[in-house]
């Protein structure tokens, strides 16, 4: 696709994302393709935890990096240009679930007492990779919201609004969230255990 | 911040940077979607190639285009005409509500409504408290209302689903087979 023989391609690396939007915005391939560089493996980060495995994580940055090139001009130049990608980012993937998502309205979950045999070691032995695939591993309205709220910060009110449901709603579905990875790590904590009984035989 | 939580906080902490290099493709599939390759001239030069090597008349394309459209208008036909309306009246109290929203959900699931239960269309609620929701497939289906959030009602009243429950699961569902439906639905006023 892209041809490096083209003058306006082989113009020199910018750090500057100033000058690399409004080098996207006058229709520049090789701006847009250093912009793609630069912010895809934090965005693809972002897909991997609220996508439930890769192909959807793909769909969602593929959308999400169309939506940002169409809407560039949007962009006012203040504040923080990753902050306001990775809104877009967000965004994309909250509608990328609120067109496929089948949410379990307003079901309340009880607490039984999920605290039971978890270790602190437990959390930190954990890499980052095995969070992502307890995060993956979680229904998709559970793993919305709880993305939304643990890690971008959203208030439950927000997370309501943006997703059509009750802030109740986002509240037990976070709670939900929070006992299935308590569950998880617990079952990861059996299997480190098993693992090192093995070992030492 | 809520860092009460020791798992809020890992996860948190884990994916503060997190970082990972996408799969291949992406970049090419953005640049086909974002730049798509302007060919104008090569309809005319296929299609002037089709003529010329089928030996088929001008004549016969025309009626083979207007085939094609007969086909399309039948198809578009028959995909409409089985759509109904739902219509109604929202109210906040024993007034008709100020603005507001409707939402439709419908349902796909036999058995536990609410759990197969997706976003379908929405509608503004007008001044009268009127709201419509024009060429509905026959289904089943949830519906909520909500006052706009700083409006007067919003300050007494709750959102609520047909035809006045706040939590879905036991809402009523409204089912449409050959007919158009005109309904009420009432918001939930709030405990004080």
């Amino acid at each position: 696709m892209l041809n490096f023989t083209d003058s306006k391609i082989c113009q020199p690396l910018s750090d500057n994302y100033d000058d690399l939007i409004s080098r996207c915005l006058n229709g520049e391939v090789a701006a847009e393709y250093q912009l793609y560089h630069r912010i895809v493996p934090k965005m693809y980060g972002i897909c991997l935890r609220y996508g439930g495995n890769e192909t959807e994580a793909k769909d969602i940055l593929q959308n999400g990096f169309m939506l940002l090139f169409r809407h560039l001009n949007q962009f006012r130049f203040e504040g923080s240009f990753e902050g306001w990608v990775q809104r877009i980012f967000v965004t994309t993937a909250v509608n990328y679930y609120r067109k496929n998502l089948k949410f379990r309205w307003a079901v309340e979950y009880t607490d039984s007492g999920e605290d039971k045999g978890l270790k602190e070691d437990a959390l930190s032995a954990l890499s980052t990779k095995d969070l992502l695939s307890i995060i993956q591993g979680l229904p998709g309205g559970c793993r919305v919201i709880f993305n939304m709220h643990v890690i971008e910060n959203y208030e439950h009110k927000e997370i309501a609004g943006m997703l059509g449901i009750s802030t109740g709603n986002s509240k037990s579905q976070l709670h939900r969230a929070k006992i299935l990875i308590k569950q998880r790590l617990q079952e990861m904590e059996k299997e480190r255990c098993l693992i090192m009984l093995h070992e030492r035989k | 911040m809520k860092e009460n939580d020791p798992i809020e906080h890992k996860f948190r902490q884990s994916f503060s940077n997190f970082e990972e290099e996408p799969p291949s493709g992406v970049w090419e599939n953005l640049q086909k979607e974002l730049h798509p390759p302007l060919q104008p001239g090569n309809i005319w030069i296929r299609t002037a190639a089709f003529f010329h090597l089928t030996g088929k008349s001008v004549v016969y394309s025309i009626a083979l285009g207007g085939a094609a459209l007969g086909f399309f208008v039948s198809v578009a036909y028959l995909a409409l005409r089985d759509r109904h309306t739902i219509r109604g009246h929202a109210y906040s109290g024993n007034v008709r509500l100020h603005n507001g929203s409707a939402e439709l959900f419908e349902v796909a699931d036999n058995t536990i409504p609410w759990d197969s239960a997706t976003h379908y269309r929405s509608a503004i609620i007008d001044n009268y408290g009127h709201f419509r929701f024009a060429k509905i497939r026959p289904g089943k289906y949830m519906l909520r209302i909500a006052p706009d959030r700083n409006s007067e009602p919003a300050k007494n009243f709750l959102p609520a689903w047909y035809e006045q429950c706040e939590d879905a699961d036991s809402c009523k569902l409204i089912i449409i087979s050959n007919q158009d439906i005109s309904l009420e639905v009432h918001l939930i006023p709030k405990i004080k």
